[in-house]
């Protein structure tokens, strides 16, 4: 699953099927691209390299995409402790 | 008291024996490092009143019985007699000789009954386990008779048994230290075949007695019950009744046993008391839902602490710090890109790291150090340096993590100041504003942990028995259920609060994460009492047939539950239990009890039911008297011996006093019997 998609020098963040352009996206937006991030264990969601951001021709929405993406690869970076620690708090409960 | 008894020794030699001499050396010895209370003499079909004199000589501090190893057609039996009956012994000894039964002969159990008066008033012990053993005569089935073994293996299968004779240990020895078979004259090993019998004097009838009740049995000093003094009043460490006329002083004796001991000591079931059966069962009802609810709690201790962490830090608003991170990138964007001097500084547009969560390997790590040192576990187990080293290894490995992980978040924390302080130079320069910090690790962390209580909360938030227990013919049950209403929900928790709006609702609603948010909120709150705050807590008491204990039968179940207390006091004091309890329940209940608790503590039960009294075969019977001259007296005894004395002395038959006490009267006790009888012809 991408959470951007790149197309003609326009980019939009994949919010549910919908393209969100990014000067748009919401708080709800965002949550909903990081939680998917998080609940993804087997590795499927794409997340864009900075270089292929380039191609954005818009420079303030290239910009918006980059400093988003940049955080987005920092949390899945992150992820898997993340997910330790909540599993570790909440064992699964054996009836 | 115990006493220890050898059943069968040889002391001369017969046609059925291979030759060995009697030696007085040997049995005094015998007799002494065996420590032995008393003897039979026991050799093949014959008596010798001679040498039996000369045992008696020998052993003047020892009690010495008459007997003989018999060879009936059946197999051998030992019979065993009083002193009083030695001519008849003598004379059926004559008989018997004259038979010339040789070294395989045998008589029939009509010509022993024929010529052995008053056959009816010995100990018949058959050998069991044997080839030769045999099956108890007919004849035979009325008088006392049981299982002779030789080991005490042996004695533990027989004694363990439901059905079949009760047995004896005895030593076959042969009292000869010259003996050509070890087995028969070595006394080391023949002191282990000894029985041992709680009685208190080796007298013939008590003996006899004794041999009727399996309990007063024993290989074992220890599994016997001993016997303490009561200003000079002989009783039972293990169970004694109390038995006596109202006014006798029954509870005056009470008294005389909590004056010798320290009240820490003794466990009190006082008369009357179980009409506060009601409070009893209330505190048992607390205890026991308590008990249960703690387990419980145990059991979802990591959750609950996860909550009660959750809790503070719940009332953060991480949504506003999206909207702020959104809306300085979008400006950030902005702003950067219609200003050409900041293109250079490349380090504006970088994010900041986020911060990597260690928190669950410092735990892991504590856990792990908490194993290594303790000293209990690694003395439990075999080979203790070769296991902890794996559990060293583990820690170390996970150490480097922590340690690899801990030094990017410095390095990262670094970092971070070092791009924030260049944000802000390049601010000041260019008056752009920077991105602001926002952590999404923290801000999903924290949503992911909301999905995870409300998962929780739901898969616990339903009807779960945590207990269902049979204690003495009850059942209590212990049961969790969801809140009902705000009204059970305060009367559980004793507030006068209003709940219904914003806890019940979402409660209700299973919108969990509302309930705990509003419940931080509440005055009654307290972080140690979470789980509480979850369910209803229900005990129930039923009976037999799972209905609902009655007043009654709750007083019986209350009585149990405090004889169940009283186990850990080494002295219990149990006054007239029997007050609303039927006799039915006595017998299925009560008397198995208070017979349990008599293996842990000693016990002093004092009643006037019938029913218990004759039934609950204590190990000492205590009866309290009054005579016309207003005097008290208070007679003990082993039961099983049938006597009681006052401090040892003049032992009477305690037949008549029992029934005076537990009937009303030897002439009401066979009234009864004449009504039962009346009601059965009719």
């Amino acid at each position: 699953m991408k959470v951007l998609e790149l197309n003609n020098g326009k980019s939009s963040f994949l919010i549910d099927e919908k393209h969100i352009a990014p000067e748009a996206l919401s708080r709800e937006d965002l949550l909903y691209i990081l939680n998917k991030i998080y609940e993804d264990e087997t590795d499927s969601i794409e997340i864009p390299q900075l270089e292929e951001l380039e191609e954005i021709k818009n420079p303030i929405e290239k910009e918006i995409v980059q400093q988003i993406i940049q955080k987005m690869v920092e949390f899945k970076n992150n992820v898997e402790n993340i997910r330790q620690e909540v599993q570790s708090q909440f064992p699964p409960i054996k009836n | 008291m115990v006493k220890k008894i050898d059943f069968h020794i040889h002391t001369i030699a017969t046609e059925k024996d291979y030759p060995f001499s009697y030696s007085s050396n040997w049995i005094k010895e015998y007799v002494e490092k065996a420590e032995l209370d008393a003897i039979a003499i026991t050799n093949h079909d014959l008596f010798d009143l001679e040498n039996f004199y000369r045992v008696k000589e020998d052993l003047p501090d020892t009690q010495v019985f008459p007997g003989m190893e018999l060879s009936l057609e059946e197999g051998h039996v030992n019979i065993i007699f009083s002193e009083d009956e030695i001519s008849h012994l003598v004379n059926f000894s004559e008989w018997i000789q004259k038979q010339n039964l040789g070294t395989n002969g045998k008589i029939s159990i009509n010509d022993y009954c024929d010529n052995m008066i008053n056959w009816e008033n010995g100990i018949y012990i058959f050998e069991l386990g044997k080839s030769n053993s045999l099956k108890v005569p007919e004849k035979l089935n009325e008088v006392c008779y049981v299982g002779g073994v030789s080991n005490q293996l042996k004695f533990q299968i027989y004694h363990g048994m439901d059905d079949g004779l009760f047995p004896v240990l005895f030593s076959d020895a042969h009292a000869d230290e010259n003996d050509s078979e070890e087995r028969r004259r070595d006394i080391d090993s023949l002191k282990n075949k000894n029985t041992y019998l709680q009685i208190d004097n080796c007298s013939f009838r008590e003996i006899k007695n004794s041999l009727s009740d399996k309990t007063k049995i024993g290989v074992n000093r220890s599994y016997l019950q001993d016997v303490i003094d009561i200003q000079n009043h002989r009783v039972s460490t293990g169970l004694n009744l109390i038995v006596g006329k109202r006014g006798t002083g029954k509870t005056n004796f009470l008294k005389t046993i909590k004056k010798q001991y320290e009240s820490d000591d003794i466990y009190e079931i006082a008369q009357f008391e179980t009409a506060k059966a009601d409070d009893f069962i209330e505190k048992q009802r607390r205890n026991q839902g308590q008990v249960a609810v703690r387990l419980w709690n145990e059991k979802y201790q990591t959750q609950f602490l996860a909550i009660q962490e959750y809790l503070s830090y719940a009332d953060e608003d991480y949504g506003k710090d999206i909207d702020l991170y959104l809306e300085s990138v979008k400006k950030f964007a902005k702003d950067i890109t219609e200003s050409k001097s900041t293109s250079k500084y490349k380090m504006v547009k970088e994010s900041n790291f986020e911060n990597i969560t260690t928190r669950n390997i410092e735990q892991y790590l504590t856990n792990l150090k908490e194993l290594i040192n303790s000293r209990d576990l690694w003395s439990l187990v075999n080979d203790p340096e070769i296991k902890k080293r794996v559990f060293v290894e583990t820690y170390s490995e996970l150490r480097e993590i922590y340690i690899e992980k801990q030094t990017k978040n410095i390095m990262q924390e670094k970092a971070n100041d070092i791009i924030n302080s260049v944000k802000q130079f390049v601010q000041s320069k260019t008056g752009i504003t920077p991105v602001v910090g926002c952590e999404f690790s923290k801000i999903i962390q924290k949503y992911q942990i909301e999905n995870e209580i409300q998962g929780f909360m739901k898969k616990i938030i339903c009807e779960t028995e945590l207990k269902r227990e049979n204690i003495h013919g009850y059942q209590i049950i212990v049961k969790l259920s969801p809140f009902k209403s705000a009204d059970e929900f305060r009367s559980d928790i004793v507030t006068k609060e209003g709940v219904l709006h914003d806890l019940i609702s979402p409660y209700k609603d299973e919108k969990y994460i509302d309930f705990l948010k509003n419940l931080k909120k509440k005055r009654f709150f307290k972080i140690g009492q979470l789980s509480y705050y979850f369910l209803h807590i229900e005990v129930e008491l039923l009976d037999s047939d799972g209905t609902p204990a009655s007043g009654g039968q709750a007083v019986g179940f209350a009585l149990m539950m405090r004889l169940e207390e009283a186990k850990n006091k080494p002295i219990v004091l149990v006054d007239e239990p029997e007050a609303s309890l039927d006799n039915a329940y006595i017998r299925g209940e009560l008397i198995k009890a208070i017979k349990g608790l008599s293996k842990e503590s000693t016990v002093f039960v004092v009643t006037h039911n019938s029913t218990l009294g004759t039934l609950l075969e204590p190990d000492y019977l205590v009866v309290t008297t009054k005579n016309d001259a207003k005097e008290y007296s208070v007679l003990t005894g082993e039961f099983s011996s049938q006597t009681i004395s006052v401090n040892s002395e003049m032992a009477e038959n305690s037949y008549e006093k029992f029934v005076e006490a537990m009937e009303a009267g030897i002439t009401t006790y066979i009234k009864k019997g004449e009504i039962y009888e009346s009601l059965r012809t009719k």
